[in-house]
């Protein structure tokens, strides 16, 4: 099986991946406490500086190590993921800790059910070492909209990591050996990946499914892995993904086996760019990676050719008002009245819940439940959210057509690389912007890829994006492996570390 | 009770009532509609909840194949038109009683659309059109107790399977709208899919109401009246608030549009406080679940396999089976005993005999348990039994009765258990005139009555020689042989 | 469709999204939601006469569940996520009937 590593590395640390550290504890050379004792030192060790834990379970996973390894000492087979820690962004349910979404609303919510995906992988071993930091509800893209504290970005702390997701990817960047779950809802597992220099997986819709992962937008939201190599993202779709009795939009489609597929050559898969997805808005050093990086996949043998998706632009308006949509209804259950936050004081019911919702929602929050509300509202659902689902499917036949001439389409995950703390705050729509080249894989339902191409000048990473066919995540799981065969970019160490790699300060 | 004619508002009156009603009726699945908790009446509070009935964050709808088919029943029952197609709306509000702060229901393309509903009103055959019926998800129940500034809220109702029936505004008076409903109560028991139980609000019914000048085609200014849970409530509603809107017209005054509730105490219906505001209930397509949809086939399949409606079963009892008006309502009202008759008359087919047995002593049996027909154990075969006894005369049709307990608690045959009980008719006709003539030496005095033309001292006699044998002579038989022997 | 945002919509988005809003968050969001309304205006320049709206994700139809059962929560573990109760019931300000109530 080939794997992302090279045989040259000097620093031990360095090579050491998801599959080191499953093997070794398969092979008794490691017991899960070890590794749960080294994932807890790692993340200690990094979290002073970049906020991206929210909650570090130590005595939670040291528990469920020692469990594990009394069962391994017994000669059971605990899973195929035995021993090998993992992070859960707090806005999927988990058994240990709390999931919060990063929102006062329910900040001491502590979910009595756990979310199939996770399940799945404690089922296989997994162990639940922290909870990660996010922009309430999913809503942002740069983690600054958290009520609870805004992550930096590992490669220059005065930088975001990039949003949802910005806890695991700032995490997983600065980190290793362990599995990070995060969820997409526009982008928000591939910007933040882009941003930290790491591998990023949005499954197709469906793929995964979706029970405890508290809704942001229904049919648009994904849970998936944010890991240092496309190789460990597949390791974790395997042990998540298929279909769930508790999730009708999880579909019941065959898991294959998605490490070894995503292991097979690439000659002969065709690769589409399309301009509509390299706008104006690109900056240049993005432009000029993404396009050294699809050199190289020519050079394994894959055909370019260029495709057109003539309504991409008209994705992220679409977007902005199904998600708003969506997030409205969704949001509506917290209301003050059998689980979260309460007002204090009110006089009547109506005041509750106005009440309640005020003081517990952050404004980014608040402004788009009234948006989206707006958006259903009578006199306007036409116009807006029937007009956005059209728009929608224009965009999916794009997809549909476009994916029909070649296997996968390329372009730049994020027009920009990771920007100062506070710089888009004063005005969201520029926040908005960042998403205008992932979003179409949530419109379309599709599985979308991003994984570190370069560094630009002041030493920010530079993700590059690969979109596929539905349920075809191992498709550009393949690609992106073959990509990281040939190059180190994914090997690169930020400036904060646990491992002592030498990053830029 | 009095024997007062009922006000009836609309007699001489210049107004017509226009009325619709929207219905609701708890589908009896085993779970509840959108997850797996158990769709019961009468749990402890909140004990039959879970993440996803209480709209918990991160849980999600699951939707129960079994709902969607027993709506099907009911939908192709009432004559709707299905679409190949339907789908799950959201509608958003928010109530303590609804955990999600919507209800996932059905808007545009609901289960059926159209659809009649025929019912006997005073003996006319009558029909109320339907708008649609649709599938939806019940709210939970809030509760108050004087005195305390807080409301309870139980969530074991949330999430319960509830199909909505709307009718046209179709119905004119408040007899119509009651035969209606008692008759669309009847189709959903028949079909199994509800017990329909207004007590335990299995069935729930809000009217709509307006008045406009007779013979008008237009529609005026409706009230909608809500909280109305009996039968008996809904007609008293009715009454009251055609009265009082057709004199608000009278005085000059305009009907206001309005939810109002019935007050069952003072029999009137009033305001409800606070604002009337729109609803805006921004509905959007459910993206938590799969649309239905449906083949022409499956569609057929089960129209064909529908039971046997009220209206075509009061039909057939009396023009096939030829059994009165009367005792045909009866059975067909009651649908445990309308199934239960069908099975006694595929093994005997004398209708009237069955018929008046179980509505007389079966019926008796029944509500003297407090429960129905069907819950009484008793195999058609063996009710057949003692109907066929008593027709052959083994035993009287009085002793009869008395066999019929017996049998209920036992599995007995049932010549056994008149055999036991001594029960069965002298069939010897020489005993019997012996018994006869004994009785009438005791009794000259009748005797000589029944000689001089008095027909009632011979049903004195008939009732001594039933003394005598201890119910054991066929009446009819005594009668008979009094008549030969004093005729003599 | 041009909307012309005044303090009347913004207050009456707020009581459907049941929000309660300051003043200044008024303001900001009527700033904020002009600029959104300019931007999702583009959509208008697409013609999508005759396009069907997307509304599902797959093809998928008629995902059911057969009506099985499953164990319930135990009482305490449904109340104890809740800011106030009294077991077995949820407590919530006294309800006062109104136009506002549950539909059924």
């Amino acid at each position: 099986m080939r794997r992302a590593l090279r045989a040259d590395q000097q620093d031990e640390a360095l090579t050491k991946s998801v599959f080191d550290t499953r093997d070794s504890i398969r092979a008794g050379e490691l017991t899960a406490t070890a590794a749960a004792e080294d994932a807890l030192r790692q993340v200690e060790q990094v979290n002073p500086q970049l906020d991206a834990a929210t909650e570090i379970l130590r005595e939670e996973a040291l528990a469920q190590a020692a469990e594990l390894d009394r069962r391994l000492e017994s000669g059971e087979d605990p899973g195929p993921l035995a021993g090998v820690p993992f992070t859960v962004k707090s806005n999927i349910c988990t058994l240990y800790g709390r999931t919060s979404a990063a929102s006062r609303i329910i900040e001491n919510h502590v979910s009595p059910y756990e979310a199939t995906a996770v399940r799945r992988l404690r089922e296989a071993g997994a162990v639940c070492v922290a909870k990660t930091n996010l922009d309430e509800f999913g809503m942002g893209s740069s983690t600054e909209n958290s009520s609870i504290k805004i992550t930096k970005n590992p490669w220059k702390t005065t930088h975001v990591p990039g949003g949802s997701s910005g806890g695991a990817a700032a995490l997983c960047s600065a980190t290793r050996g362990m599995l990070h779950l995060g969820s997409d809802t526009g982008g928000s597992i591939r910007q933040p990946a882009a941003y930290c220099g790491v591998t990023g997986l949005k499954p197709t819709y469906g793929r995964v499914s979706r029970y405890g992962l508290l809704a942001f937008a229904s049919s648009l939201d994904q849970i998936g892995p944010l890991q240092h190599s496309a190789l460990e993202c597949a390791l974790v779709l395997e042990a998540m993904a298929g279909v769930d009795e508790m999730d009708c939009t999880s579909r019941n489609v065959e898991v294959k086996d998605y490490v070894e597929s995503a292991s097979r050559d690439i000659s002969g898969m065709r690769l589409g760019i399309a301009p509509e997805l390299f706008p104006e808005g690109v900056g240049s050093e993005v432009r000029e990676r993404v396009e050294q990086a699809i050199e190289v996949l020519r050079g394994l043998g894959a055909e370019v050719k260029e495709i057109s998706l003539p309504n991409a632009r008209y994705a992220n308006p679409a977007y902005v008002l199904v998600s708003a949509a969506e997030a409205s209804s969704n949001l509506a259950r917290y209301d003050g009245v059998h689980f979260g936050h309460r007002t204090k004081e009110a006089e009547d019911l109506t005041a509750l819940y106005k009440s309640s919702r005020a003081e517990g929602f952050g404004p980014e929050v608040k402004r788009r439940i009234m948006i989206g509300s707006f958006v259903l509202s009578s006199g306007y659902y036409d116009a807006f959210y029937l007009k956005a689902l059209k728009v929608r499917k224009l965009i999916r036949q794009d997809f549909e057509t476009a994916l029909g001439e070649v296997d996968a389409v390329v372009c730049p995950t994020s027009p920009i690389t990771a920007f100062p703390i506070g710089e888009r705050m004063d005005d969201p729509m520029k926040l908005y912007a960042v998403d205008v080249l992932t979003v179409p894989a949530n419109l379309a339902s599709l599985p979308a890829l991003s994984l570190p191409c370069g560094l630009s000048g002041d030493g920010l990473p530079i993700g590059m994006q690969l979109y596929g066919r539905a349920m075809e995540d191992d498709v550009v799981l393949r690609i992106a492996n073959a990509f990281q065969s040939e190059t180190e970019h994914h090997l690169q160490a930020p400036a904060v570390n646990a491992w002592g790699g030498e990053g830029e300060a | 009770m009095c024997a007062e004619k009922k006000f009836d508002p609309l007699e001489n009156s210049a107004y017509e009532a226009v009325v619709g009603l929207e219905v609701h009726v708890q589908l009896n699945t085993s779970t509840k509609m959108f997850c797996r908790c158990e769709n019961r009446f009468g749990a402890e509070p909140n004990t039959n909840v879970c993440p996803v009935c209480l709209g918990w964050p991160g849980a999600l709808p699951y939707a129960n194949r079994e709902a969607i088919e027993q709506s099907l029943r009911a939908v192709l029952a009432c004559g709707c038109e299905v679409g190949e197609f339907s789908k799950f709306d959201r509608k958003n509000y928010y109530y303590p009683d609804l955990p999600k702060g919507y209800q996932i229901s059905q808007y545009d393309q609901p289960l059926g659309l159209g659809g009649q509903v025929d019912f006997f009103l005073d003996g006319e055959k009558a029909g109320v059109q339907l708008t649609r019926i649709h599938l939806e998800e019940d709210a939970g129940k809030n509760t108050h107790v004087a005195g305390r500034p807080v409301s309870f809220v139980d969530l074991n109702r949330a999430g319960t399977p509830l199909l909505e029936i709307v009718t046209e505004p179709d119905i004119s008076s408040a007899a119509e709208a009651g035969a209606f409903l008692r008759n669309l109560r009847l189709i959903m028991l028949y079909l199994g899919v509800s017990d329909c139980n207004m007590e335990e609000g299995s069935l729930r019914c809000d009217v709509n109401i307006s008045i406009r000048p007779k013979g008008a085609q237009h529609l005026e200014t409706r009230a909608e009246i809500k909280n109305l849970n009996s039968f008996n409530f809904i007609e008293k509603a009715l009454h009251y608030e055609i009265s009082r809107q057709i004199d608000l017209k009278e005085r000059g005054e305009e009907v206001v549009q309005e939810t109002r509730l019935y007050d069952p105490e003072r029999d009137e219906t009033r305001s409800m406080r606070g604002k009337e505001a729109e609803h805006d209930y921004r509905y959007f397509p459910e993206p938590d679940l799969t649309p239905v949809t449906f083949t022409r086939e499956q569609l057929e399949d089960i129209r064909s396999g529908l039971p046997e409606l009220p209206v075509a079963r009061l039909q057939r009892y009396t023009s096939e089976l030829g059994l009165e008006d009367y005792p045909a309502g009866l059975l067909v009202r009651d649908h445990e005993a309308a199934i239960f008759f069908d099975a006694c008359i595929e093994l005997y087919p004398k209708a009237r005999l069955v018929a008046n047995w179980i509505l007389n002593s079966l019926k008796e049996e029944a509500n003297s348990r407090k429960t129905g027909i069907s819950s009484l154990g008793l195999e058609p075969g063996r009710f057949v039994d003692l109907v066929k006894a008593v027709d052959a005369g083994v035993v009287s049709s009085q002793k009869g009765r008395d066999v019929l307990k017996p049998m209920l608690e036992s599995d007995k045959p049932v010549v056994e258990i008149i055999s036991e009980l001594g029960l069965e008719q002298i069939s010897d006709d020489s005993e019997l005139r012996e018994q006869v003539e004994k009785v009438l030496s005791e009794h000259p005095g009748p005797v000589e009555d029944v000689r001089a033309g008095k027909k009632n001292s011979v049903n004195f006699l008939v009732g001594q020689v039933m003394k005598e044998t201890r119910g054991k002579a066929n009446p009819g038989k005594v009668a008979e042989m009094i008549g030969e022997i004093l005729s003599a | 469709m041009s909307i012309e945002v005044t303090d009347e919509l913004v207050e009456k988005i707020a009581v459907l999204s049941r929000l309660d809003l300051t003043r200044e968050e008024i303001d900001g969001f009527k700033e904020h939601f002009e600029k959104v309304l300019q931007y999702v205006g583009e959509l208008q320049e697409l013609d999508t006469e005759g396009v069907d709206p997307s509304l599902f994700t797959s093809e998928a139809s008629n995902v059911l569940r057969p009506d099985e059962g499953a164990p319930s929560l135990p009482n305490e573990v449904a109340l104890r996520p809740s800011p106030d109760s009294e077991p077995p019931y949820f407590l919530v300000p006294r309800i006062i009937e109104d136009a506002e109530s549950s539909e059924s």
